[in-house]
């Protein structure tokens, strides 16, 4: 997809940004179309190969999604161009492909595909979503105590700034209390929460420098719609599914009865399996080619594009969730 | 109290699908937008484009087998009586 955008862009195509609207309208209507998949991939079975080869895939796109914003700044300056159109068609790019490569790559122990997914949520403004979702979601999924986790019947709007606010909040105690446990200053080089918004001014000085105020403007724009795809996919993954309180403050374990799992075949071919979310829970360091689907988790009725487009009516989603919530609680 | 509460979640539940049609609308008008500015005739096309594949999506979703599965189990598992239940209280 990015690749379409970025050869009809240059090769003078009006189409160029306006093709990915259309392109998640087929995805859509091939989602219902195509069913689900259950198969696994065993990690010993795969080729040392073809497994470097997967992970590839996810090193490369960094570069690419950079290449494709840029593209997006330089056809912004044109006077005949649509600053809102392009910002939502770079930002759906970017929440579909961008937020679960940045997610795969954050939850490697490798500290080269950890800077990856770092230098990927920078050019979304949201850094600080390597720790929070990492050192926090992970822990705390499911409690009162995660930001990340929709309750029942709360619906995305009340969600969303909840979220981020609240992520945001979370990441930055969650790396002061990193540092004091390592005798370090709270305010200097090691914190990364400073280094994250230090890199993300500066990167929005250079490109109002460099593009000008419509520059700015998309980029803001694309970031916000990045942002706000990254959040109802957390708000579809575990909405109002919760743990049970042993102690207070004490939860049982994390386990594949806690998160949304959907088995849907185009919607894990897009999203990196990010959709098989039971088994990332339990087992976060998988890698997206070989999570597995697990039967006994909630499953979604639908596959996650159209959990996320329903996921928009709180109605409508209500109307479908919450007897399914009932009904695995 | 109780009345003006349940009058500001109505309010609250048509925003909200007002705000996911202006979504799903902005996302349509990004599909054939065309130069700079917003006309309210593409703006009002992006509008029903929305609500066709919003209905579309949840009529898909209802009466998908697995779903209907679920709500059956559902009605079984809550007592026949509950919904009078509620009335009583109120």
């Amino acid at each position: 997809m990015p690749l379409l955008v970025l050869t009809a862009y240059w090769s003078g195509a009006s189409w160029a940004f306006r093709s990915v609207t259309w392109f998640f309208l087929c995805v859509l209507v091939l989602e219902f179309v195509a069913g689900k998949d259950s198969r696994e991939r065993d990690a010993a079975g795969v080729h040392s190969a073809e497994r470097y080869v997967l992970r590839l895939i996810t090193w490369i796109w960094v570069p690419i999604h950079a290449a494709l914003i840029t593209t997006g700044l330089l056809a912004v300056g044109d006077a005949s161009s649509n600053l809102p159109a392009i910002g939502i068609a770079l930002g759906t790019v970017g929440g579909m492909f961008g937020i679960p490569v940045a997610h795969e790559l954050m939850h490697r122990s490798n500290r080269f595909e950890r800077a990856l997914a770092e230098i990927q949520m920078t050019m979304f403004s949201y850094a600080h979503f390597c720790i929070e979702h990492v050192e926090g979601h992970h822990t705390n999924v499911g409690t009162p105590r995660d930001p990340a986790t929709a309750r029942l019947g709360e619906s995305v709007y009340q969600f969303l700034p909840r979220s981020v606010c609240g992520g945001f909040a979370h990441a930055w105690r969650l790396e002061s209390a990193r540092l004091r446990r390592q005798n370090r200053s709270v305010i200097g080089g090691s914190n990364r929460m400073l280094r994250y918004l230090l890199t993300t001014f500066a990167l929005y000085f250079a490109i109002g420098r460099l593009f000008g105020t419509k520059g700015l403007l998309l980029f803001a724009v694309q970031s916000v719609v990045s942002i706000g795809i990254i959040e109802i996919i957390n708000y579809v993954e575990h909405y109002g599914l919760t743990r049970c309180e042993l102690q207070p403050g004490r939860y049982e374990k994390v386990t594949t009865e806690h998160s949304w799992n959907s088995n849907h075949r185009v919607s894990n071919w897009l999203l990196f399996n990010v959709p098989r979310h039971a088994d990332h829970h339990y087992e976060p360091n998988r890698a997206y080619p070989f999570v597995r689907h697990i039967e006994s988790a909630p499953q979604l009725p639908a596959g996650s594009l159209a959990m996320y487009i329903l996921a928009l009516f709180p109605p409508l989603w209500r109307r479908i969730m919450d007897p399914l919530v009932r009904c695995s609680t | 109290m109780k009345y003006s509460r349940s009058v500001f979640e109505r309010i609250f539940e048509f925003a909200s699908v007002g705000a996911g049609l202006a979504i799903v609308g902005a996302c349509s008008y990004a599909g054939y937008a065309e130069g700079p500015g917003f006309g309210i005739l593409l703006g009002l096309v992006s509008l029903i484009v929305a609500a066709v594949v919003v209905s579309a999506v949840f009529i898909v979703t209802r009466t998908s087998a697995d779903v209907r599965a679920i709500r059956k189990q559902v009605d079984q598992l809550q007592p026949p009586d509950a919904d009078v239940k509620v009335h009583d209280q109120n």
